[in-house]
């Protein structure tokens, strides 16, 4: 090769990476800062063509209004719908309540299936494995008929504590694939010394093992967290009541509901609503990416 | 090996710390699967509540015939083609840009997880308001900045545009996963296969194409069959953005359980429908654990 043609190849290279990585931002960032530039405007200057790509200056009444305050600048709708905005701030506060018991049961149960799976030789316990874990990948809406049935005769209807339980066994499964494989990539010669030295499964787990599996217990927990934050079908199935609706389950109100006007609250809500999850995963990034590429290594 | 049976107290400690896992989900995954099951064989109607006589196939039959049926599994098989090789074929070219250190691909990196941390529902609400045949950004954009279209157009309201116009948001969805897991992918690869080949004369494509490629099968393999899990029971786009139509023309499987169930208010065949895609699902679970190395289970006794 030539030094000409390489540099024409370096030079094309570098173009190429410029161009995909402007895609990527593109691509990714968009519908999100639409949301957002959407949620800075009032309302009734939403309804324009071409609507406002660049607004000139940041309107926060959108924000007040989600905080009780009275907003002056909205459209149309009625104030049920309005209501239902505003109780946006109540979902965000019952999907902390849900997700984080599911991620708290899921911690409890599943760090000792996990580590038994992985650690305790016993007859059946791959079989079991795959049983976890299969149940994940069926179609959640095949199961919508049945639980409804199930969480009416338990008479849990309209309760955070059905949406936790359904949640959890959304949750559960891959909690404990992501710690399983996890505590597989842990010599196992660690915790074969200190069994010699006389501790017990329960001790070796506590003193040896858990305490060098942080990543792995963060990543998995923020997934059974996602989980429960994301999951929309079944919380606003089996609840219908202000008190008990998750963040997700009021977005799904709105959504169906959403027509041509108070759009701009909407958008409010929405970025309201994407905070949490977004600011877990940003912060714990590293685990996060390190714990998805775990769960699916062969 | 003396690894298959463990001591007493292994034993107990490994019962213990199982059964509650399993006993939970088994009554709240696969008791509601069986009890789907068992609807799908009985006469459920909401409106002749009391009564529900066993009717054999009847359920199958009705909901097989129905002209839903042809145009849920059409639709099922485009969606589910059209987001795997899409999901594949972006974040192949994601993953290979992003591989290389540049000023940024650290960010680029970190940017790529946001769709995957944003909720379903939280990006529908934001994709229907993209969509708006009236002031949405996307008609917007194609009329007035990169001028392809004369006039609005009625993404969601159109058969021909339906169908796209959900398969965006899933693939916008599913990529950054897809682009960690090649990101892993190639870090797995020796950097002396690349230095070989290159002295050896071969040029970037050929490299790619022998060894890049072959390396990453594994990797390729759980993409392609993941996803196709992942697009089969997708469902809330299809839910929040078309409900299923125009007509029929985004009526997928999972769209018509649900509206079997909810909207005739016949649980019965909602039920029938939900076991036709569970067994659909179940064949690529099947393929899916294939691929997972059983080795691994080896070690605890299987």
């Amino acid at each position: 090769m030539s030094i000409n043609s390489m540099r024409q190849g370096e030079a094309l290279k570098k173009t190429a990476l410029f161009v995909i990585s402007i895609l990527i931002i593109v691509f990714t960032l968009s519908p999100i800062v639409w949301m957002v530039i959407c949620s800075f405007i009032p309302d009734p200057e939403l309804y324009q063509t071409p609507p406002p790509f660049f607004p000139t200056k940041l309107y926060i009444g959108n924000y007040q209004f989600l905080w009780g305050k009275e907003a002056v600048e909205l459209t149309g709708g009625t104030p049920g719908v309005f209501a239902q905005a505003r109780d946006m701030l109540t979902s965000v506060g019952n999907s902390l309540i849900v997700g984080i018991s599911v991620t708290a049961i899921c911690l409890i149960f599943g760090v000792f299936s996990a580590y038994s799976f992985a650690r305790v030789p016993m007859r059946g316990s791959g079989k079991l494995l795959f049983y976890v874990f299969f149940s994940r990948l069926l179609p959640q809406v095949a199961i919508l008929v049945p639980i409804y049935v199930i969480i009416q005769a338990l008479n849990l209807l309209n309760t955070l504590l059905a949406i936790i339980l359904v949640h959890t066994a959304f949750a559960v499964p891959f909690f404990v694939w992501v710690l399983f494989v996890y505590f597989k990539s842990i010599p196992q010669s660690i915790e074969d010394a200190a069994r010699i030295d006389g501790c017990s499964r329960f001790q070796q787990l506590r003193k040896i093992t858990l305490p060098i599996s942080k990543p792995g217990l963060i990543a998995a927990s923020i997934f059974a967290f996602m989980t429960s934050y994301n999951e929309f079908l079944f919380a606003s199935t089996l609840s219908n009541t202000i008190v008990s609706r998750t963040a997700s389950a009021t977005l799904t109100a709105v959504a169906q509901g959403m027509g041509r006007y108070s759009v701009a609250l909407f958008m409010a809500c929405d970025v309201v609503a994407i905070l949490p999850p977004l600011a877990l995963v940003l912060i714990f990034r590293k685990q996060v990416m390190e714990g998805l590429v775990t769960a699916f290594r062969r | 090996m003396s690894e298959s049976s463990g001591t007493p107290s292994d034993n107990r400690f490994g019962l213990l710390s199982i059964l509650p896992t399993v006993g939970f989900l088994t009554v709240l995954s696969t008791a509601p699967l069986l009890y789907a099951f068992a609807l799908s064989f009985q006469k459920y109607k909401l409106t002749s509540p009391g009564q529900h006589p066993f009717i054999f196939l009847d359920n199958y039959a009705k909901v097989v015939d129905s002209y839903h049926f042809e145009a849920a599994i059409t639709n099922t098989l485009v969606f589910t083609v059209g987001a795997v090789v899409f999901v594949f074929v972006i974040s192949l070219i994601f993953s290979l840009a992003l591989n290389e250190k540049f000023r940024g691909s650290g960010w680029l990196r970190i940017l790529i997880l946001v769709p995957w941390a944003i909720p379903e529902m939280a990006s529908a609400l934001v994709w229907r308001w993209i969509y708006d045949s009236h002031f949405g950004v996307l008609n917007a954009m194609l009329v007035y900045v990169i001028p392809v279209f004369d006039s609005y157009q009625s993404w969601l309201g159109s058969p021909a545009y339906a169908m796209p116009a959900i398969l965006v948001p899933q693939i916008w969805k599913e990529i950054p996963l897809c682009v960690l897991l090649f990101l892993t992918g190639y870090s797995t690869i020796p950097q002396s296969l690349y230095e070989a080949a290159k002295i050896d004369g071969a040029n970037a494509f050929a490299r790619f194409r022998r060894i890049t490629i072959p390396m990453l099968k594994p990797i390729i393999q759980i993409i392609l069959v993941y996803e196709t899990i992942m697009g089969i029971a997708s469902f809330a786009y299809v839910y929040i953005l078309t409900g299923g139509g125009p007509g029929d023309s985004t009526t997928t499987l999972s769209w018509y359980t649900y509206m079997a169930s909810f909207s005739f208010a016949d649980f019965g065949q909602g039920a029938a429908i939900a076991v036709i895609m569970s067994i659909i699902s179940l064949i690529f679970i099947a393929l899916y654990f294939r691929l997972i190395p059983t080795r691994r289970f080896g070690a605890v006794g299987v």
